[in-house]
């Protein structure tokens, strides 16, 4: 019977929790469609949260190409597919791994740094303040982040695909003996059009559950340096696992046949 | 100005505001007295419709706001402006972009402009050019607040909410900012509603003084009334008096 308590408990808040983040999100694009629209801050924070985490996203990409190349070639070696390869590293990363582990990063760096930003001005009463200079925090604060999230993290993704196809390549060319223009070749010919734009779409829907969790989850702050902390880790949690169920979710949709 | 009606206002499952009762007149100064953790700072948040009410009326500048529209709700409160405890200034921000955020981001003012008011409103509370440029981070408490003043300020407002200004202040610096405010607030003719516990700030600054005690205001009247009340618990308040009926019912 208490156990039984527990998990309806726990469902319970996990739907109010669910409910409240949809409300967030709703009254965030609500206001912030309508003008005045604060463009700097829209600006600011393209920068802050897409042209920034950059090195870290390419970097990540570019060694998971690497790794897929090396790994998979072991693995065809055993029934001597080998020339599989290419194509086997540019669809995963354009389809899955592109999307998710920028997108996986992408909720360390910016989800933590929302949550602990606008945490932090939640229990300083900076966000009460904003309110009574009659700024809308809804407009200044959450929807430039949202937006950002929304159009940085495909383009992002976007360059991933290209640097984790760039490390595949490097590792095959020089490590593996591939010949470079068969590489590519190969690399070309069985990529569609749709297989980068689903890995788009998902990580448009990636970076705006990133930003929401950052964005809700700061402004629930409460108690403190503790609170603060807490919020931060819910957030990068919540957004990694937004992350993972989107991912199959859309995966579901889009590639449905 | 302000009239508030059996205000109630819960927490997290717990009733903070059980029926408060207030009024302040335009120009007056009022000043809200009360012990730790009866709900004042609760008070001003929920007049700035920062934290919900559950029952009750307020009455900003003749707008009812059950019956307002939003945008009649948001006019009128911007007549009202607010110091916050520890000055909630914005710390990626210099002095001056604080000062001038609610004209650039509120009022729409071009940034140009608004910094000259800037610069104006923080002459107004003897802040010096210099520090315009400077982060929170490299300001002492007093300029903070000194800061705080002047952003709420900036806005023109027709009130000012106080909460605890002289909170984490040494008695000297305290002093200056309490003579500030009551300069600021009476020059401008602005009306005030202060929290406080500093009982210096509340005979410098205070028209009229209101008690709070168990989510209700339970005495109000003026500093000649208050120093000669018999009223039990705002006695013991003032007596600073460990045992009496404040502990009493709190303990209790």
């Amino acid at each position: 019977m208490n156990a039984l308590a527990i998990i309806g408990r726990g469902t319970l808040g996990f739907c109010r929790a669910c409910g409240r983040c949809v409300l967030f999100l709703s009254q965030t694009f609500r206001k912030g469609l309508f003008p005045p629209y604060y463009g700097a801050q829209i600006g600011q924070q393209m920068i802050q949260v897409g042209f920034l985490s950059l090195p870290v996203i390419g970097l990540t990409a570019a060694f998971t190409g690497a790794v897929l190349a090396l790994q998979s070639y072991t693995g065809f070696s055993r029934f001597s597919a080998q020339s599989a390869l290419p194509t086997l590293v540019v669809l995963c990363m354009t389809r899955e791994l592109g999307p998710v582990i920028a997108g996986l990063m992408f909720a360390g760096r910016v989800g933590a740094t929302m949550a602990a930003e606008i945490g932090t001005m939640k229990v300083t009463e900076q966000i009460d303040a904003l309110q009574t200079l009659s700024t809308c925090s809804y407009k200044y604060l959450y929807w430039p982040r949202i937006l950002a999230g929304l159009t940085t993290l495909p383009l992002l993704v976007f360059i991933a695909d290209i640097l984790g196809v760039l490390g595949g390549y490097l590792v095959a060319v020089y490590q593996l003996d591939f010949s470079g223009a068969q590489y590519l070749k190969m690399t070309r010919e069985f990529l569609t059009a749709g297989d980068v734009i689903s890995g788009l779409i998902k990580s448009a829907f990636f970076g705006v559950s990133t930003a929401l969790m950052g964005c809700y989850y700061g402004a629930r702050s409460t108690g403190g340096a503790a609170g603060v902390g807490r919020t931060t880790m819910n957030a990068v949690v919540s957004s990694s696992i937004a992350i993972l169920c989107l991912d199959y979710i859309l995966t579901t949709v889009l590639f449905h046949k | 100005m302000i009239s508030v009606h059996d205000l109630e206002v819960s927490l997290g499952g717990k009733n903070i505001l059980k029926g408060v009762d207030l009024t302040l007149k335009k120009g007056e100064s009022l000043v809200v007295l009360g012990c730790s953790g009866t709900g004042k700072s609760i008070l001003l948040k929920s007049l700035l419709g920062l934290v919900p009410k559950q029952k009750g009326r307020i009455i900003i500048d003749g707008v009812d706001f059950d019956t307002a529209t939003s945008d009649e709700c948001e006019m009128a409160l911007r007549s009202v402006g607010m110091l916050f405890q520890n000055s909630a200034l914005f710390d990626s921000l210099t002095v001056w972009e604080n000062v001038a955020f609610g004209l650039i981001y509120g009022r729409r003012l071009d940034p140009r402009k608004a910094k000259e008011i800037a610069l104006e409103k923080m002459s107004l509370v003897d802040l010096d050019r210099s520090v315009a440029n400077l982060f929170p981070s490299e300001l002492s408490g007093g300029m903070m607040k000194r800061v705080g003043l002047a952003r709420a300020l900036a806005l023109s407002p027709q009130v000012i909410f106080f909460d605890e200004p002289t909170t984490g202040l040494d008695p000297i610096t305290g002093r200056i900012v309490i003579d500030l405010i009551d300069k600021t607030v009476k020059d401008s003719g602005i009306a005030a509603i202060t929290i406080t516990h500093d009982l210096t700030c509340l005979r410098r600054v205070a028209d009229r003084v209101a008690f709070l005690f168990d989510g209700r205001v339970i005495w109000t009247g003026s500093i000649q009334g208050m120093d000669s009340t018999e009223n039990p618990y705002l006695r013991q308040f003032l007596d600073a008096l460990p045992t009496g009926p404040l502990t009493d019912k709190r303990e209790g």
